[in-house]
């Protein structure tokens, strides 16, 4: 049985025939399929990756939250027990979550609009100036663990670079441990992840700024605008919005993620959980006790979190773009 | 492009590394590096000698007038005059007769002589070195009238033998060449005493006056035994010349035959063990016979240590005069633009005075060097005589320079004391000294110094011509030199980094003794027969490369494959690979072929998450060896492992270990894990400097707290393990033991910190911190050697990483039990808390007795053993093992009261039960312990509330793995 293309679908449920609509549905569908298929053919590998390690996982880790799992028996089922003990029981996933919104609030934000503001800063130099010290300001994040310089400069050591600079000046008298001393270490974290901040984020505006339509700013420039914040505000900001979500997605993503740089410099886990994150949290109770029931709650609890953020800061930029 | 490999190599650079760092960081913030580091006595510290005897050097420019010796005086060693110890005279020793034989232990021995004819003499011994099973030097000093001569004599080096055990090299299942271990074969020796660094390529030579005289020997390290002693002397070597002379008045002519080849890797004897039959790895070259792309062949042999040797056996079909050829590699990058010396012996003589210095230049690929260069040097051989070729580490033309250098290190120390002694360990840098009138003689003394290493300058200069970059060292004390004597202001200013010049100085001169070559084959050459090309021609090297990467797609390097039996085993081995490939020799030597087992050994690293993974993937080992302490409870608690004390002779095996060493595996009344290594606790001392403090090492705590002031006041520090989850739950558990409590109370339910002996423990650990201010984090390695920190505790193994790699202080330092606790009945309590590792069996293996054999097979006494001489053989001296039977470490080879030591503070180790929540131990005691020392808080509180957490972790931990109260 063949239908006229053009009969739209609500005609058909209007009618009640909900089982011709389906199949009507299903056809059309294979339809388009077969005849985009070298689309999909291509789209294919990354799919096929995309839901083996990341859809997947992320659906095996909600299911293993409801249960108690300890990587060698199989898991059990307890329900929400340890949704409960993740808000009610657990203090260290209270100081975890504190840490991991400091990141976020400071770190994020901070760390985002340095970005921009350098990329505009360095938008103004000549092209072979701008290319150098693109390089510099995205090296760090460049060179995979070149954060272990820091490990160094903050050295708890009399001979290490501040301790060492400090009491040559006759600042202090003692080294301190800037690593392990709950008083810094926090500190020193916020430092070191804002220096790791330029990323993906920072290039795509880079190279957003230099690919802006010229012609609009002349328009903007006759239509009255006056200074260089206006022409930021109402010209530069608005064509860059696709770059602006870009880096919002990536700054969200790498502020929550914020850990791996703590455990390497403060230790795993630090002095009173002092630099504690959810990430560290959850490699905590996966890879050091073994409970990977509880872990992934942590996991989909911090998912949740990354997922609320992420739309919150896309309804703050579309409100730019206008529309 | 060059790899360098070489053990000796890599220690050399991590200790110009380090002095490297230093540098840079004094460099970027002058005086920070070293301004809180001093006192007069870290200085002698500093320099790498003890200046209280002069060197040979200047020994030998005072006697330098002197005419040779003409006497010959031989001695027996059984007719000594006085000896500080009984000594057996051996009637019988080795096919020998009235021996003796002499050790650490021993002590001295002093024999009486006269001389007729005053003059400079050699002394020369025949000797046998013990074979001890030990990869240290055998060491003598000697004295001359009950006075050291010169600083040398302190340690004399006497060369032990070391021969491959096997001659044929065996390969495995791929054909891979597997590397023969070396092993020693003593034979009595002739030698004459000697320079063991380097610095003087010729015997001692001492002044004797006519008349009677004694002359006093100990052995220092190792053991040896002595059949006579010898004071004479040689005549002059005669030169090639007249060597040449005598070819033609013999009538020999040059051969013209075949080239007889020697291949490198065939040397039958060495003097070290270090210098073994080794793959071709420095500069790839497919000429290097033999090659193979697919399999390793070991190819090639090296040396760089000076005084090693390394022997050949020789003989040809024609008598005549022969060239010596040989395809070499030396391109060590400190050697750049130098050379690398030999000293030829053929038959154990030099044949001419040309042959003590054969010099092999830089170049950064393989070459043929014919002895003797542009005209190459003619050796007569005698057909169908076997020959031995020995070819000697020296320093060569080097070695003059060197020595003058040496002597002026000696002096930069000095003049770098006399300034501190006027500007105090803190130099004011706005405070004029005037230096001139508190040292009258500073500026004298700067400007012979000065003059001294411009002569070692230019004595370089002529050896060598352009010197590049390889005298950056002395240019830049040069440097500072002038700037201290223009303007002298500057001199406290500059202090630290002078300091650290003068260490980089030191380092820099004894590393340019190692002389690094690699030998392919050595080539008898004669009349008409060209070398074959060194280097392969650009074909057949791309070919030989092409087909190396194909293969390397196909093999698998991560298994070691051995030999086959009848049943299976899978093994994990948490070690690099070198080590693999030593446990797999040992497994094909001893067990397969007894046991009918074969064995599947992976190098993996087995961390915790890695073994669950594969166990849970089904993809796991049967066995997995090396496993941290804290792993197997925590295994075992999830129902992963076999309960070992189940098997038959469980009770026999563990006969070998300390209990202290099974405790971590026993869980829920079985055994879970069979210990591997052992790691303990001594206490490091700087004994020069305890000296000069007038201190003795302490042995209770009452002691060490007395001990501190003296050596904070001189501004240096004490290591008590500083600020980490490891060193401040170990501080914590040794104290502990010393107060006999513990970690939890008998039931194994909650911890039992709330105790008095607890918090008393806790106190005292948060008090060296607290209110001795020790430092909380330092480089113990480093600290130590230079003398900053005279008193340490740290890792046993690290007396022979010190005794390796820190050769500026042999002598000066030794180790202690740690400080203990006095008894009511007068003994110490200095128990220590042990770490280590361990073998477990999982419960998925399929032949679970098999997996049993194989591990209790691998701890038996004599593979243990042999598993850390090998380790040493191969890795070198500095890879020791601590491994955790009993015997194995005692047959090692330790000196005698190092040994002592290590034994008594092992017996005396502990260990506490490990429950699956234990890693919330460490933590929560960290935590505390910042809490006090970091915050200041009360301990007592701080203490209550942590072991408050921990208990309900215990309890949470129990019941989330189903365990009754009684965990383990």
């Amino acid at each position: 049985m063949k239908l006229p293309a053009k009969i739209k679908s609500w005609d058909l449920t209007v009618r009640g025939h909900k089982n011709l609509k389906n199949e009507v549905y299903k056809e059309r569908l294979w339809k388009k399929i077969s005849k985009n298929r070298t689309s999909y053919l291509m789209l294919a590998p990354f799919t096929v990756f995309f839901m083996v390690f990341t859809v997947i996982p992320v659906l095996v880790a909600m299911v293993l939250s409801f249960t108690n799992f300890n990587m060698a028996e199989f898991p059990k089922f307890v329900g929400l027990q340890n949704y409960f003990r993740l808000f009610l029981e657990d203090e260290v996933f209270i100081i975890a979550l504190k840490n991991t919104l400091i990141f976020a609030l400071i770190t994020g934000p901070i760390g985002y609009i340095l970005s921009f503001v350098f990329a505009w800063f360095i938008n103004e130099f000549p092209s072979k100036i701008r290319a150098i010290l693109t390089l510099m300001f995205y090296a760090p994040s460049l060179v995979g663990n070149v954060y272990f310089i820091w490990s160094y400069i903050f050295s708890g050591d009399q001979n290490g670079l501040i301790n060492g600079a400090l009491m040559q000046l006759g600042i202090v008298s003692t080294p301190i441990q800037w690593l392990t001393d709950t008083d810094y270490n926090l500190g020193v974290m916020i430092f070191v992840v804002l220096w790791l901040s330029m990323g993906q984020g920072f290039l795509s505006f880079v190279a957003g700024l230099q690919n802006m339509n010229k012609t609009y700013y002349e328009a903007a420039a006759i239509d009255g605008i006056r200074n260089r914040w206006q022409e930021l505000r109402h010209v530069t900001l608005p064509q860059l919005v696709p770059q602006l979500l870009f880096g919002a997605v990536t700054s969200i993503s790498s502020a929550f993620a914020v850990g791996y740089q703590n455990m390497a410099l403060t230790g795993f886990p630090s002095t009173d959980y002092s630099t504690h994150t959810l990430l560290l949290h959850m490699l905590d109770f996966g890879t050091v006790r073994f409970e990977m029931g509880y872990a992934s709650t942590v996991a989909v609890f911090l998912f949740a979190l990354m997922l609320l953020s992420w739309m919150f800061v896309n309804r703050l930029l579309s409100k730019l773009s206008g529309d | 492009m060059r790899i360098i490999h070489k053990e000796g190599k890599k220690l050399n650079k991590a200790i110009s590394g380090i002095t490297a760092i230093g540098l840079i960081c004094s460099v970027i913030f002058s005086n920070i590096a070293f301004t809180y580091c001093s006192a007069d006595i870290v200085e002698d510290s500093l320099s790498n000698t003890v200046s209280e005897y002069s060197s040979y050097r200047i020994y030998s420019q005072q006697w330098e007038k002197e005419p040779t010796g003409k006497d010959s005086i031989i001695f027996n060693a059984d007719t000594f005059e006085t000896c500080e110890k009984n000594i057996e005279i051996l009637p019988e020793f080795e096919g020998e007769t009235n021996v003796i034989k002499l050790n650490e232990e021993i002590g001295y021995v002093t024999y009486r002589f006269s001389v007729q004819k005053a003059g400079k003499y050699r002394i020369g011994t025949y000797y046998y070195p013990v074979a001890t099973g030990g990869t240290f030097e055998p060491n003598i000093s000697f004295l001359i009238d009950n006075e050291i001569p010169f600083e040398e004599a302190q340690t004399v080096y006497l060369p032990k033998i070391f021969v491959s055990e096997t001659d044929e090299i065996k390969q495995d299942k791929q054909g891979n060449d597997l590397r023969p271990r070396q092993i020693e074969s003593p034979k009595w020796m002739e030698k004459d005493f000697i320079d063991n660094i380097g610095f003087n390529t010729d015997a001692f030579e001492i002044y004797l006056s006519q008349g009677e005289h004694t002359f006093t020997v100990a052995v220092t390290q190792e053991e040896i035994a002595f059949k006579s002693f010898k004071i004479y002397n040689v005549e002059k070597l005669k030169t090639y010349d007249e060597i040449k002379e005598e070819y033609k008045t013999m009538g020999y002519k040059e051969a013209e035959g075949e080239a007889v080849v020697i291949q490198g890797e065939d040397a039958f004897q060495k003097s070290h063990s270090d210098q073994y039959p080794e793959a071709n790895i420095y500069s790839p070259n497919a000429a290097i016979t033999p090659s193979d792309p697919a399999v390793t062949k070991l190819n090639i042999i090296c040396g760089s240590k000076s005084q090693s040797s390394i022997s050949w056996k020789v003989g040809v079909e024609e008598s005549g005069l022969y060239k010596i050829c040989a395809r070499v590699l030396q391109n060590d990058d400190d050697k750049r633009g130098l050379f690398a010396t030999r000293k030829l012996y053929i038959n154990g003589e030099v044949p001419f005075k040309e042959a003590s210095n054969i010099e092999f230049p830089y170049k950064s690929d393989w070459y043929n060097y014919i002895f003797g260069g542009e005209e190459p040097y003619l050796f007569y051989f005698e057909a169908d005589k076997e020959y031995t070729l020995t070819l000697e580490c020296v320093s060569g033309r080097l070695s003059e320079p060197l020595s003058v250098i040496e002597t002026a290190i000696t002096e930069l120390n000095d003049i770098c004391r006399q300034i501190t002694m006027v500007t105090g360990v803190n130099p004011d840098l706005y405070r004029d000294y005037d230096f001139a009138k508190e040292i009258p003689d500073l500026f004298d003394r700067i400007d012979a110094v000065t003059n001294q290493l411009e002569t070692a300058v230019s004595m370089f200069e002529e050896t060598v011509g352009d010197l590049g970059s390889s005298m950056a060292e002395v240019e830049d004390i040069l440097r500072q030199l002038k700037k201290f004597r223009k303007n002298p202001r500057t001199i406290p200013e500059q202090l630290s980094n002078f300091r650290v010049s003068v260490s980089s100085l030191s380092t820099w001169t004894y590393d340019m003794t190692k002389q690094w070559i690699a030998i392919d084959e050595i080539t008898l050459l004669p009349r008409d027969i060209k070398m074959p090309r060194a280097k392969a021609n650009i074909f057949s090297q791309s070919w030989f490369d092409i087909r190396a990467v194909l293969i390397s797609f196909i093999t698998d390097y991560n298994s070691i494959s051995g030999a086959e039996g009848n049943r299976n085993i899978t093994v994990w081995v948490a070690t690099g690979r070198d080590q693999g490939n030593i446990i797999r020799n040992i497994v094909d030597d001893e067990f397969t072929p007894k046991t009918d087992i074969s064995v599947k050994l992976s190098v993996t690293n087995p961390d915790n998450m890695t073994l669950l993974q594969a166990t849970l993937a089904g993809k796991g080992p049967d066995v997995a060896m090396f496993v941290d302490k804290s792993q197997p409870v925590n295994l075992a608690a999830r129902n992963l492992l076999v309960d070992l004390s189940q098997f038959d002779n469980f009770n026999e095996v563990t006969k070998a270990f300390y209990p202290s060493a099974i405790k971590p595996y026993e869980f829920n009344g079985g055994v879970y894990g069979l210990p591997n290594s052992q790691s303990f606790s001594l206490m490091f001392i700087r004994t020069d400097i305890f000296d000069e403090l007038n201190i003795s090492i302490p042995t209770t705590w009452d002691e060490f707290y007395k001990a501190v002031p003296f050596i904070q006041r001189n501004n240096m520090m004490i290591g008590m393990g500083g600020d980490n989850e490891g060193s401040n739950l170990y501080l914590f558990e040794t104290l502990l033991m010393q107060k006999n409590s513990s970690f939890y109370n008998n039931e194994l339910t909650k911890t039992a910190l709330d105790t008095v002996e607890a918090l008393d423990a806790f106190k005292m650990l948060t008090s060296f911190y607290t209110e001795y201010s020790m430092t909380l984090s330092y480089d113990f390695f480093t600290y130590f050697r230079s003398g900053i920190m005279p008193m340490a505790i740290a890792d046993y193994t690290m007396y022979n990483m010190l005794s390796m790699a820190a050769p500026e202080i042999k002598g000066l330092w030794t180790v202690a039990p740690v400080p203990g606790i006095k008894m009511t009945d007068g003994t110490i309590n200095n128990c220590v808390s042990t770490g280590g590792n361990c073998a477990v069996i999982f419960r998925s293996a399929a032949d679970k007795n098999a997996a049993y054999d194989f591990i209790t097979w691998w701890m038996q006494d004599d593979i243990q053993s042999r598993y850390s001489f090998d380790l040493e053989s191969i890795m070198g001296p500095g890879a020791r093992y601590n491994s955790a039977n009993i015997s194995a470490v005692n047959s090692l080879s330790w000196p005698k009261s190092a040994k002592t030591v290590i034994n008594e503070q092992w017996k005396n180790a502990e260990s506490f039960e490990s429950l699956p929540s234990s890693y919330y131990i460490s933590r929560n005691i960290n935590n505390a312990f910042r809490a006090v020392v970091h915050d200041s808080e009360n301990e007592r509180e701080i203490l209550n509330k942590y072991s408050l957490i921990i208990d309900n972790e215990i309890t949470r931990k129990n019941k989330e793995l189903g365990l009754d109260s009684k965990g383990a």
